[in-house]
């Protein structure tokens, strides 16, 4: 059961990533998916995972409290929430008008 | 080394403000060389406090965020981003009187393995600027093997403080995930990302990281340590406890390609295991399916692409970072990202992103997951009879800047097992194989971190490599 | 070839919280751009949720209601997508294990129970708002992880009224439980419309349009009609392939649907669970303790006015319309007064001066122990009902006590025997030819009677001793 990856399936993704690419860095990444691809084959062969849950978080941790609400912060200084913004107008980013 | 650097500032023997003089002077004569650094704050001042730690210089991986100093990430995505407030960890850091004279370089964003990708340019081993350091913590670990800084903070994701620690022939210790705040560090794979020390000696291993441990309010993830004292653990009594290793990674007939010096590391980690019998300490061989053995790479490929993937979204230049061009914020936003990553970064979010999508989860992610998941009760149940797992470092030594990594990559993956079960896991040097320092590492169960530095600490006593340094790299 | 409408609905509306979601910034309406803004909201490299744990209640607390199950772990996943307004270019979501799944709530329609059946409830935080102007946009992160709850129901709603008073029922839920302001003036409820068309007796369901952001229940009502209109005209015209499953917008000005994007290529969200929040134990004694704070809902209390206290299902429904008014009415009959006389009371006079001023009853002068005052002076023959009525207006007019006013006006009523005798007698002999003519059998002349009476003693007479007195002269 091997996808063969395509050029164009590449591309989709890394444009949907907001990411361009040129044709060596395609062909690089056809070649990781295809071994991805390969690998997870022989990982699917692996029985004793058929009974397990993923694993998302290293070890549960459930001592964890949540946070009071009433534990507030004031707004952080204008100066410096914007001070690595190239483009701001007054107290606010400015980015070209975004439609749709 | 701290402790030695502590009595000194006391005794009056040297001012700290010597020590951080001096600390940048070589930093800055090092760059040339080794190229370890991406800022060097010339203007660092000695911070008094009643702490082992005061008024020692310090470097810190650029993947931390400093308030008002320069913090990129090795990546131009934010290669002119300061950041207003300091990571959690940089905040107890200087509340310990530290001087930060800098922040170092590491492979972008965390991801690589070698020292080679960060976008200042490669990173020098000091034992031989010819060869790679390891990575991500590339910097880190150049500064202070070079004797720059007695200890420098990094991150671990898969190997990378670990790894460079042992190519660099000094200690690198990554804690219980969770122990330190990740608060202000920039996200790889956050469920794997665990924030450490590298250093000379495990005694400054604890001292850093007692310092610097505790649950944080700002990381859910954090949790409560107040009852784990390191450097008070360190007492060197380890008879009757166990470790064990892992065979097919130990034993050289496993291997096809039996390079020399595959095989001088593997009989060094004989040895080592030697000393660890002398020690009084049980070591016995423990058999892992190959296939499990194998998965590990490709699982961690595929969990850390699709973390980080999604964690550095938020790499667009619109709030912070340089301003694409473009005449919509879409065409911005993607000349951004694609002039400010390397191909090795787009390619793993390629990656991240198709094993993420809906048709593709059960099989890419979840399956990933699931193994992660079936190491780990592995592990868990081996950590039930043993007190740790002891591994080489890495197989090789070092390679050269300009050689062929890739078979190699594969093989030491298996370091990642620290990080899919969050355990404690330091990495302390055990010899010289063709004049590159190699190194061990022993992993154990989670919130155990006083018990394998004490493991550690005895082992260092007897290889003898404590508090060392590469010389004549200058 | 009768059609049917299904109708599928998400709603989401911002909690009243004191801080966000996943941030400690202050959850409040601000018009000073990017003022209520930490580190966090604008995902800087390095920051990290931290979950409030008021909104996660006020979920819980909307689950209940909506009879939901509630599950054993609190889990948030993210849902990835570039866009401006979303600053992580991810939302922190619920997919996995949403707060609330598979409840049930029945909805009047039409003076008809309907039971409508929910998919699910989820936590999530707000995005930024954007400023639109000639040739630039710019960003405000006020709104930015504002704790936000989203109920979506099963494809089972079949009329326009329903999806309104379905989401009229759930604006007062979320009021009666102080989960949220519920205002939708101040945008704090956004509408998602999933409408289709099939044939009466099919099973399978028409192609879905969504309709999305819509921000007024006037307008979920005209989107869903002008659906209707739009796909039954093309089914009718045999174009049935032409109702593509897709996004559209509702357009005020033009008064219809517009094409916003298709689903052909539908987007995929990337949803897996965030590894920054670790799986949290939700522990039955607080879904108990939550349940507890759980106020009588106003389907309930309707009930209960009607089968307890005999009202009509008309003033019931005025009663339970908003908590401040039903509160109000519960206030009253602490104070001992009878239910039929303060809804009364409430239902014409409080209501219709309320809404004449657009102001809530919680902001009048006029309180339930002042209410009671003038109810009391009103049946113990000291004012009149007519003067009652008066004094109500006058204690909301002036905000003064009601026996002060009393004085101040000298409201009181004439219920002297020898006064009134006094003064009827007087009318009386002045008026001989009428009642000569009310002898006679022209009864209208009583009337005309009781009028100069009343006009005599400025309205201050008492009626009914006036009725009395007058008609034993006229025996």
């Amino acid at each position: 059961m091997n996808h063969k990856f395509t050029n164009e399936e590449v591309i989709n993704l890394a444009d949907k990533l907001l990411i361009g690419i040129s044709e060596e860095e395609v062909k690089d990444i056809v070649e990781e998916l295809t071994f991805v691809a390969d690998s997870m084959n022989v990982i699917s062969e692996i029985k004793e995972i058929d009974g397990l849950e993923p694993l998302t978080h290293p070890f549960n941790l459930y001592e964890t409290s949540l946070r009071e609400d009433d534990d507030y912060e004031e707004g952080h200084d204008i100066e410096d929430l914007l001070s690595n913004a190239d483009f701001t107008q007054g107290r606010e980013i400015e980015v070209p008008k975004v439609v749709g | 080394m701290i402790k030695k650097l502590n009595n000194k500032i006391k005794n009056k023997e040297i001012s700290s403000d010597d020590l951080v003089k001096e600390a940048i002077t070589k930093a800055e004569k090092s760059q040339k060389k080794l190229n370890a650094f991406v800022t060097i704050i010339k203007d660092a001042k000695e911070v008094k406090s009643n702490n082992l730690l005061s008024g020692i210089p310090v470097a810190i991986k650029d993947n931390f965020s400093t308030k008002d100093i320069l913090s990129t990430g090795s990546s131009n995505t934010l290669k002119d981003y300061i950041p207003y407030f300091d990571a959690t960890a940089i905040k107890k850091i200087k509340a310990a009187g530290a001087v930060i004279i800098g922040k170092t370089a590491l492979d972008e964003l965390g991801m690589g393995g070698t020292g080679l990708m960060a976008a200042t340019g490669p990173v020098k081993n000091p034992w031989n600027i010819n060869k790679i350091t390891g990575g991500s913590s590339s910097g880190s670990a150049a500064a202070v093997a070079a004797g720059i800084v007695p200890y420098a903070l990094g991150t671990d994701t898969g190997d990378s403080i670990r790894i460079p620690a042992a190519h660099c022939g000094i200690v690198g210790y990554k804690p219980t995930y969770g122990m330190v705040s990740r608060f202000g560090v920039f996200a790889f794979a956050s469920s794997l990302d665990t924030v450490g020390v590298l250093c000379t000696s495990v005694e400054d291993a604890a001292i850093v990281i007692d310092q610097i441990k505790g649950k944080d309010e700002y990381d859910m993830t954090s949790w409560n340590s107040e009852n784990i004292n390191l450097l008070a653990s360190l007492d060197g009594n380890v008879k009757n406890k166990k470790l064990f290793y892992i065979k097919e990674i130990c034993d050289i007939n496993n291997y096809e390609e039996k390079t020399n010096e595959l095989i001088k590391t593997l009989e060094e980690f004989n040895k080592t295991i030697e000393k660890c019998q002398e020690l009084g300490i049980k070591v016995e061989e423990v058999s892992f399916d190959q296939k499990l053995l194998d998965s590990i790479y490709p699982t961690y490929l595929t969990i850390t692409s699709a973390e980080a993937t999604s964690n550095m979204s938020n790499l667009t230049g619109i709030i912070f970072g340089p301003r694409g061009k473009g005449n919509t914020i879409d065409e911005m936003m993607k000349d951004h990202r694609t002039r400010g990553f390397s191909s090795l970064i787009k390619r793993r979010f390629v990656i991240g992103s198709y094993v993420l999508q809906k048709e593709n989860q059960e099989r890419y992610l979840f399956a990933s997951a699931k193994i992660r998941h079936l190491i780990v009760n592995k592990m868990n149940e081996l950590f039930n009879e043993f007190d740790g797992l002891i591994l080489p470092a890495s197989s090789e030594p070092a390679s050269n800047i300009n050689g062929d990594r890739s078979a190699h990559l594969r093989t030491e993956q298996y370091l990642a097992i620290g990080n899919f079960g969050g355990y404690p896991s330091i990495t302390i040097p055990s010899g010289f194989v063709n004049d590159m320092p190699i190194g061990i590492n022993i992993t154990g169960k989670i919130k155990d971190d006083a018990n394998i530095l004490n493991i550690a600490y005895a082992l260092e006593k007897k290889l003898g490599y404590k508090n060392q340094t590469a010389k004549g790299w200058e | 070839m009768a059609l049917k409408v299904v109708i599928g609905l998400e709603m989401h509306c911002e909690l009243n919280t004191k801080t966000k979601v996943f941030s400690k910034s202050l959850n409040n309406y601000n018009d000073i751009p990017n003022s209520l803004v930490t580190a966090i909201d604008l995902a800087f490299p390095g920051t990290l949720p931290i979950v409030n744990k008021e909104a996660v209640k006020k979920a819980i607390k909307m689950a209940l209601c909506l009879n939901c199950k509630i599950p054993e772990e609190l889990i948030f996943d993210r849902k990835n997508y570039y866009y401006p307004d979303v600053p992580k270019n991810y939302q922190i979501t619920q997919n996995t294990k949403p707060i609330g799944l598979n409840g049930k709530i029945n909805v009047e329609v039409n003076n008809e129970l309907v039971p409508i059946t929910i998919h699910d409830i989820h936590l999530e935080e707000d995005t930024a708002s954007l400023d639109h102007y000639f040739d630039y946009s710019l960003i405000d992160y006020n709104r930015s992880g504002v704790p936000l709850l989203e109920i979506v129901t099963d494809p089972c709603i079949y009329s326009p009224e329903a999806a309104v008073a379905f989401l009229e029922h759930l604006r007062n839920i979320y009021k009666y439980t102080d989960c949220s302001e519920a205002d939708t003036k101040k945008g704090q409820i956004r509408c998602d419309v999933n409408v289709s068309l099939k044939e009466e007796n099919a099973t399978e369901l028409g192609t879905k349009v969504e309709v999305k952001n819509v921000n007024s229940f006037s307008n979920v009502y005209a989107a869903i009609l002008y659906e209707i209109k739009r796909q039954t005209e093309l089914i009718e015209a045999g174009k049935n392939n032409e109702i593509i499953q897709e996004t559209r917008r509702w357009d005020e000005e033009s008064g219809a649907t517009i094409r916003m994007r298709e689903k052909v290529e539908s987007i995929d969200y990337k949803y897996y669970v965030d590894p920054n929040i670790p799986k949290i134990k939700i522990e039955k004694e607080w879904i108990e303790e939550i349940k507890s704070e759980i106020p009588l809902l106003p389907l309930e209390r309707k009930t209960k006015y009607i089968e307890d206290y005999n009202l009509s299902s008309y003033d019931a429904g005025v009663l339970v319309k908003t908590k401040e008014v039903s509160d109000y009415f519960e206030e009253c009959l602490e104070l001992g007064m009878n239910p039929k006389e303060a809804s009364n009371w409430i239902t014409s006079q409080i209501m219709g001066y309320i809404n004449k001023y657009d102001i809530e009853i919680t902001d009048i002068f006029l309180t339930p122990k002042r209410l009671l005052k003038i109810i009391n002076f009103l049946n113990n023959n000291t004012i009149s009902s007519k003067q009652a009525k008066e004094l109500f207006f006058l204690v909301l007019e002036e905000k003064e006590e009601p026996e002060v006013l009393i004085k101040k006006y000298g409201i009181e009523q004439i219920v002297d025997n020898e006064e009134l005798l006094a003064i009827i007698q007087n009318i009386v002999d002045n008026n001989q030819s009428q009642i000569e003519e009310y002898k006679a059998g022209k009864t209208k002349v009583f009337d005309y009677f009781i009028g100069m009476i009343m006009k005599e003693t400025k309205g201050k007479a008492n009626p009914v001793k006036v009725k009395e007195i007058l008609l034993s002269k006229l025996k």
